[in-house]
C-alpha cells in the first residue's frame, strides 16, 4: 500500500476551483509536486496536512485520514510557502515552543530546537529574533519547524524560495537524504531544476487536475505524439545530414549555431537510435556527442501543461 | 557585441513625483470600502438622521398641511423651527455616525499595510510618504464628508428647494460656513487619530479598540474629575480639554452660537485639537517607514 | 504519548510563551494603556492634592473609598474589563489568524481543547496582571489620602473586587474569543455585544437583562454607578444571588471555551481567508 493515498479529492473555494478529482498514490521517497502558479499545489498540500477539508473524496497518510486527526501531526511535518512567523520570538524560542507542542519536555525541546537549528545552519541566529532574520534564514527556520520532530512524511511548499545557492544545495541534500532514509517527502515547486535535482518522481497538476504521475522519464515515454529533439555533435554535419534526410523516422534537420552541431526532430526516437551505430560503423561518420533535449523535467512539464 | 559594466548606479535624472499620486490610493480605497456590503448598511444607518431631518424640513415647508391636520401646536412648531439650532443639532447627532465611519473606514488602513508588509511596496513606488498619508486619509475623509458636511449643506438646499426660496442659501451663507467648519472640526482630528492608531499596530482589533478607548474613556475620566475637583484647585472646566467629544461639543456650540457647556475660551479647545493633531503627526512621521527595524 | 506529554507540556508551553509574548512585547502597549487610565488619573489627582491641598472643602466629596468606588464602577467595570476582553480575548485567536501563525498551532499533535485552554489561560493571566497592577496601585495611592486609614485596613474589599473583575475578564474574554473564532465580522459583533446589548439590555422590559454578563457582574460587584431617576426606574431589575451569578458566569465561560474548541477542531481557519473584510 502506498504511504499517501489520495482518492478523488476535490475542493472548491466558492465559485473558484481549487482541485478537482485528484487521485494519486505517493510512495516513500521524494516526490515532486509540479504545476504552474494557481495549479492547486498549495490546496492539495493544505488538504493533505488537514488544514482544509476536501469537498469530495479523501486521503490517508499511513492509514490515518487527513481531516481532523491530530495523531496525523505526530508523523507529518509541513513547511508552508507563506512568510508568517511569531516575529518577536527568537529562532530557539520558536522551535522550542513548537517542539513542546509535540509533547517534548522543556529540556528535550530545547535540545531538539538547538540540534535542528544546527542542521539548518542557523547556529549564529539562535538567539536572534525571527523578525530580524533575512529571507533565507526565515525559510530555513520554517523548514526547521517542519523537520524537528523527525516526521515520517514531509510536505514542503516551495521550500527553497528566497534561499541563496548554498542554502539551496544544502536543503536539496537534506531532502534527498530524507527520501533515502525511507521517509515520504512531497516537494511542491514550479522551479523544475530544483525538483529535478532531488527526484525523478513527479506529480503534475494544472488547473486543479492531475495531469501526470510517476517517473519523469516514463512520463516522457508516454508522450508519443510529441516529437523528440536530438542534438548530435559531429565534425561532418553536412555529410551526416545528407544521410539522415533519407531516414523515414526523421522529421526535420536543422543546423545549430555551433559549427559542429545538428538538431534532429523525430517521432520515433527508438528507431532513430537503432540506426545510429550503422552510421558510425558503415558510413564512418564521427559522432562526438548525442543528447536528447526533451527528456528532462522542463520539457515534460511544458508538454503536459501547454 | 558590447559588454556593459554590470554595476548599480544612482538615478541621476530629476525626480518628479506626480502631484496627484495620492488620488490613486484614495480612489482605490474609496471604491474598495464601498464594495463591502456591511459598510453600505452602516452608511445607510449613519444617514438615517439626515432622512429624519429632511422630513422635518418637508413638514416645516408644508405648514398648511399641519394646520389642516390640527398638528400645528406650539411644541410641533418648536420642532419644525428651521434655524441655526436645527443645523447644530443635526451635526451634534452626526458626531456618532462620524465616529462609526472613522472606525470602519480608518482602523485597518495602515494596520493592514503593516500586517501584509505592503508599506514597503507603497513606498518603493514614486510616491512620497505624504502622498501615502494623504491618500489614506482621503478614504475616511470622503465618507465623513458624506455623513456630516454634505448632508448638512443638502438640508439647507432642501429648505430652499421646498420653499422655492433660493435667496435663503445666500442669506444664510454663514450657516453654510459653520456647517463646513464644524464638519472639519470633527473630521480632521478624528482622521489624524485613527491613522496614528492604525499605524501603531498590525491588528485591526487593536486599532478599533484603541479608537474606542480614546473616544470614550476620556469622557468618563472628565466626568469623574468633574465630580471630584472643585474650584479650590483649578477651574474644573479645564478637564474638558482632555475629551475629544467635549471639545467638539464646545466648539460646535461656539460656532452655532448656542449655550456653551463649559466656561472656557474657544481658543483653548482649538489649541487642544491642534496639539492632538500635532501629536498624531509625530506618531505618523515615526511609524510610516519603508523599513521596519526589529531589534 | 503519556498524559504529561499530551497535556502538560503543550499547555505549559502555550501559557508561558503566549503570556511572555503578550506581556513583554509591544503587544502589551495598548492593553497596558487601557488598564493604566484610572491609575494615571489617580496619580495626577494625588500629586495635585499634595501640591494644592484637598480639591474640595467637603470631606465627603473626596472620601478615598468614594473615589475608589466611583473608579471601580465607572472605569473598571464599565470600560476596562469589556475593552480588555475585546482587545485581548478576541485577539486570542484573531491575532493568530491575522498574523498567519495559526497554522503552526494546527499542525501540532496537541489536543485542540488544550491549545484553546492554553491560549485562554494566557489571556487570563496577561489581563489579570495588568488589572492587578492598575487596581492595586489605585487602591494603594488612594489609601494615602488623609483620613483614608480605615480604607487601607479593609483589604477584603480589594480582594473581592479583584476576583469579581477577574471573573468578568474570564466570562467576557471567553465570549469574545468565541465571537472572534466564529464570525467574519467579529469586531462589529464584539462591539455590539459589549457596548450595545450588554449596556442596554437592562432597559428592555422582561428577562432580557438575564442574557447579559453585566447583570451577573453587577449582582456581585460591591460598587455601583450612580443612576438617574429615569435610569433606576427603567432598570429596576432585582440582582441575582451570588451563587447563581458565579455559576452563570463560569458556565458562560466554559460553554464559550467548549464551542471555540469545536470551531478549532472542525472549522477551516486558514490564515488570510478569515480576515475580516
Amino acid at each position: 500500500m502506498a504511504y499517501i493515498e489520495i482518492k478523488n479529492l476535490s475542493k472548491w473555494y466558492g465559485q473558484v476551483l481549487g482541485i478537482s478529482g485528484v487521485t494519486a498514490r505517493i510512495e516513500p521517497g521524494v516526490t515532486g509536486l509540479l504545476g504552474p502558479n494557481g495549479a492547486g499545489k498549495s490546496t492539495l498540500l493544505k488538504i493533505l496536512t488537514g488544514q482544509i477539508k476536501a469537498d469530495t473524496g479523501g486521503a490517508t497518510i499511513g492509514g490515518i485520514p487527513v481531516w481532523n486527526h491530530i495523531k496525523l501531526y505526530e508523523i507529518v511535518g509541513f513547511c508552508p510557502d507563506m512568510e508568517k512567523f511569531y516575529e518577536r520570538l527568537t529562532g530557539l524560542e520558536f522551535l522550542t515552543y513548537m517542539a513542546r507542542l509535540h509533547g517534548m519536555s522543556k529540556s528535550k525541546a530545547m535540545q531538539t530546537a538547538r540540534d535542528t537549528l544546527h542542521t539548518m545552519g542557523l547556529d549564529d541566529a539562535v538567539n536572534k529574533r525571527i523578525g530580524a532574520y533575512s529571507k533565507g534564514m526565515r525559510q530555513r527556520v520554517k523548514f526547521a519547524q517542519a523537520i524537528m520532530h523527525d516526521p515520517e512524511v514531509l510536505f514542503l511548499d516551495e521550500p527553497m524560495q528566497g534561499m541563496d545557492p548554498l542554502g539551496r544545495l544544502q536543503t536539496a541534500e537534506l531532502i534527498r537524504d530524507y527520501g533515502q532514509r525511507g521517509k515520504t517527502v512531497v516537494v511542491s515547486s514550479h522551479i523544475l531544476n530544483e525538483v529535478e535535482d532531488m527526484t525523478n518522481t513527479i506529480l503534475v497538476l494544472n488547473h486543479g487536475q492531475l495531469l501526470a504521475e510517476g517517473d519523469v522519464h516514463e512520463i516522457r515515454e508516454l508522450i508519443d505524439e510529441q516529437p523528440r529533439h536530438v542534438r548530435i555533435t559531429t565534425p561532418e554535419r553536412r555529410k551526416l545530414s545528407n544521410i539522415l534526410i533519407g531516414f523515414p523516422e526523421v522529421q526535420t534537420i536543422s543546423f545549430e549555431d555551433a559549427p559542429d552541431e545538428l538538431m534532429v526532430q523525430t517521432m520515433s526516437p527508438d528507431a532513430f537510435y537503432q540506426r545510429l551505430p550503422d552510421l558510425v560503423m558503415k558510413d564512418k561518420i564521427t559522432i562526438e556527442q548525442i543528447s536528447t533535449l526533451d527528456d528532462n523535467l522542463e520539457s515534460v512539464f511544458d508538454y503536459l501543461v501547454k | 557585441m558590447p559588454v556593459y559594466e554590470q554595476t548599480y548606479s544612482h538615478y541621476e535624472g530629476e525626480y518628479r513625483p506626480r502631484s496627484l499620486a495620492w488620488t490613486l490610493i484614495a480612489r482605490r480605497g474609496i471604491i474598495q470600502t464601498w464594495r463591502k456590503k456591511w459598510f453600505r448598511i452602516i452608511l445607510m444607518f449613519c444617514l438615517a438622521p439626515f432622512i429624519i431631518m429632511t422630513l422635518r424640513i418637508y413638514l416645516a415647508s408644508n405648514m398648511e398641511l399641519l394646520n389642516l391636520l390640527e398638528f400645528n401646536t406650539s411644541a410641533v412648531k418648536d420642532i419644525l423651527n428651521i434655524d441655526e439650532k436645527f443645523y447644530h443639532t443635526f451635526l451634534l447627532i452626526q458626531s456618532f455616525p462620524c465616529f462609526l465611519m472613522t472606525l470602519f473606514t480608518g482602523a485597518d488602513l495602515i494596520a493592514s499595510d503593516r500586517r501584509t508588509k505592503a508599506l514597503t511596496l507603497y513606498l518603493s513606488k514614486p510616491i512620497t510618504r505624504l502622498d501615502y498619508l494623504f491618500g489614506k486619509a482621503s478614504i475616511p475623509c470622503f465618507y465623513l464628508y458624506l455623513v456630516s458636511m454634505i448632508p448638512g449643506l443638502f438640508l439647507m438646499f432642501f429648505y430652499a428647494f421646498f420653499n422655492e426660496n433660493w435667496m435663503y442659501l445666500w442669506e444664510n451663507r454663514q450657516i453654510a460656513g459653520r456647517i463646513v467648519l464644524l464638519s472639519h472640526v470633527y473630521i480632521i482630528p478624528m482622521i489624524a487619530l485613527i491613522l496614528a492608531i492604525s499605524s501603531m499596530t498590525r491588528s485591526k482589533v487593536s486599532a478599533v479598540v484603541m479608537f474606542c478607548v480614546i473616544s470614550f474613556v476620556p469622557d468618563t475620566l472628565v466626568n469623574i474629575l468633574y465630580n471630584l475637583v472643585q474650584e479650590t484647585w483649578i477651574n474644573p472646566d479645564y478637564f474638558s480639554l482632555f475629551s475629544l467629544n467635549t471639545v467638539n461639543r464646545q466648539l460646535g456650540a461656539v460656532l452655532f452660537k448656542q449655550e456653551i457647556p463649559y466656561d472656557l475660551h474657544w481658543g483653548w479647545y482649538v489649541s487642544a485639537l491642534a496639539v492632538l493633531v500635532a501629536l498624531c503627526g509625530l506618531i505618523l512621521n515615526k511609524q510610516i517607514r519603508a523599513v521596519e527595524v526589529v531589534k | 504519548m503519556n498524559v504529561q506529554a499530551r497535556i502538560l507540556y503543550p499547555l505549559t508551553a502555550l501559557v508561558t510563551t503566549n503570556t511572555k509574548m503578550s506581556l513583554f512585547s509591544r503587544k502589551a502597549f495598548f492593553p497596558g494603556l487601557i488598564a493604566s487610565f484610572p491609575l494615571g488619573l489617580v496619580i495626577m489627582f494625588r500629586i495635585l492634592w499634595i501640591i494644592w491641598g484637598a480639591p474640595s472643602d467637603d470631606p465627603e466629596a473626596t472620601d478615598a473609598f468614594l473615589i475608589y468606588s466611583m473608579l471601580c464602577a465607572m472605569m473598571y467595570m464599565q470600560l476596562i474589563i469589556p475593552l480588555l476582553s475585546l482587545l485581548k480575548g478576541m485577539g486570542t485567536f484573531t491575532e493568530e489568524i491575522e498574523e498567519g501563525t495559526l497554522m503552526f498551532l494546527r499542525l501540532r499533535p496537541a489536543p485542540r481543547s488544550i491549545i484553546i485552554a492554553g491560549k485562554f489561560l494566557s489571556y487570563v493571566i496577561t489581563t489579570t496582571v495588568l488589572l492587578i497592577i492598575s487596581l492595586w496601585s489605585v487602591y494603594t495611592i488612594l489609601s494615602t489620602i488623609p483620613g483614608a486609614g480605615m480604607f487601607l485596613g479593609d483589604l477584603k474589599v480589594l480582594i473581592k473586587d479583584t476576583w469579581v473583575l477577574v471573573l468578568g475578564l474570564v466570562a467576557y474574554g471567553a465570549v469574545m474569543m468565541l465571537i472572534g473564532t466564529y464570525f467574519k465580522h467579529r469586531i462589529m459583533i464584539g462591539v455590539f455585544v459589549l457596548f450595545v446589548w450588554d449596556a442596554w439590555a437592562a432597559y428592555i422590559p422582561g428577562s432580557a437583562h438575564k442574557f447579559t454578563i453585566k447583570y451577573y457582574m453587577q449582582s456581585i460587584f460591591p460598587h455601583q454607578r450612580e443612576q438617574t431617576i429615569v435610569e433606576s426606574l427603567l432598570t429596576n431589575n432585582p440582582p441575582a444571588s451570588m451563587t447563581a451569578s458565579i455559576i452563570t458566569l463560569l458556565c458562560i465561560a466554559l460553554v464559550s471555551i467548549f464551542l471555540t474548541s469545536l470551531a478549532f477542531q472542525f472549522k477551516e481557519l486558514s490564515s488570510g481567508q478569515e480576515n475580516e473584510s
